[in-house]
C-alpha cells in the first residue's frame, strides 16, 4: 500500500464532516498547520 | 481521542487543527462527538478513500486499522509520518506539540526563502563571467595554433 513520504506535498482530499460540511485539507493552506489523525474506531 | 481532547488548547495555541478520519458513517461520529464532547474536526470516511491515500495500514489478523498520525504544515507539505504498528501505537501529544512549534519556530527559515536569499548575490554573475572569459581565452588559444 502506497504511504505519504516526508516533505512531500500532501495528497489533497474533500470529505463532508458528521455536521455534512465540506472539508478539503488545501482549506488550511497558508493558514494552519493540520495534524490528521487516522483513528481505528471509536472505543 | 480523549488524550488529544485534553490538549487540543494547546494544538489551538500552536495554531494546528486536529482532524480526526475514521471509518465509521456519520451517526456514530455524531453520536460520539457529542458523548465525548470532542472539539475538534471529526470526518466519517466509509469509503476509506483517504485511509487509501494515505496508506492507513491493515493488519489482517487484527481485522482493523492500525492508527496513524500525519503533520501537514502551512505550506501543504508532509512533515510528519506515524504508522502505528499496533493499535496502541500512538505518539504522545507532546512529540506532536513540540514537532509543531518546530515547524513554526522563527529561527529556522523555509528551505525557499533561503534559496531566493542566495540567488540574490552578486556572485553568480560575476562567476559566469569569468567561466566566459576563460572560455573565450581557450578559443583565442587554439585558433593561434
Amino acid at each position: 500500500m502506497p504511504k505519504v513520504s516526508l516533505n512531500t506535498p500532501a495528497p489533497n482530499f474533500a470529505l463532508d464532516d458528521f455536521t455534512g460540511r465540506r472539508v478539503r485539507l488545501s482549506d488550511y493552506r497558508g493558514r494552519k498547520n493540520v495534524v490528521l489523525v487516522f483513528n481505528r474506531g471509536f472505543v | 481521542m480523549a488524550q488529544l481532547r485534553q490538549d487540543y488548547h494547546k494544538f489551538v495555541e500552536q495554531n494546528a487543527e486536529v482532524i480526526v478520519v475514521g471509518p465509521e458513517g456519520s451517526q456514530a461520529f455524531a453520536d460520539y462527538w457529542r458523548t465525548e464532547n470532542l472539539p475538534f474536526v471529526g470526518l466519517p470516511d466509509p469509503s476509506a478513500s483517504v485511509l487509501k491515500q494515505y496508506g492507513q495500514e491493515v493488519n489482517l489478523f487484527k481485522l482493523g486499522r492500525m492508527p496513524a498520525q500525519v503533520i501537514i504544515d502551512r505550506s501543504g507539505t508532509v512533515r510528519y509520518v506515524h504508522y502505528g504498528k499496533s493499535m496502541s501505537d500512538i505518539p504522545a501529544n507532546e512529540e506532536i506539540l513540540s514537532l509543531l512549534a518546530g515547524l513554526d519556530a522563527p529561527d529556522q527559515p523555509t528551505p525557499a526563502h533561503r534559496r531566493e536569499h542566495d540567488s540574490g548575490q552578486a556572485g553568480q554573475p560575476r562567476n559566469r563571467a569569468n567561466t566566459d572569459h576563460a572560455l573565450a581565452g581557450r578559443i583565442l588559444d587554439c585558433a593561434a595554433c
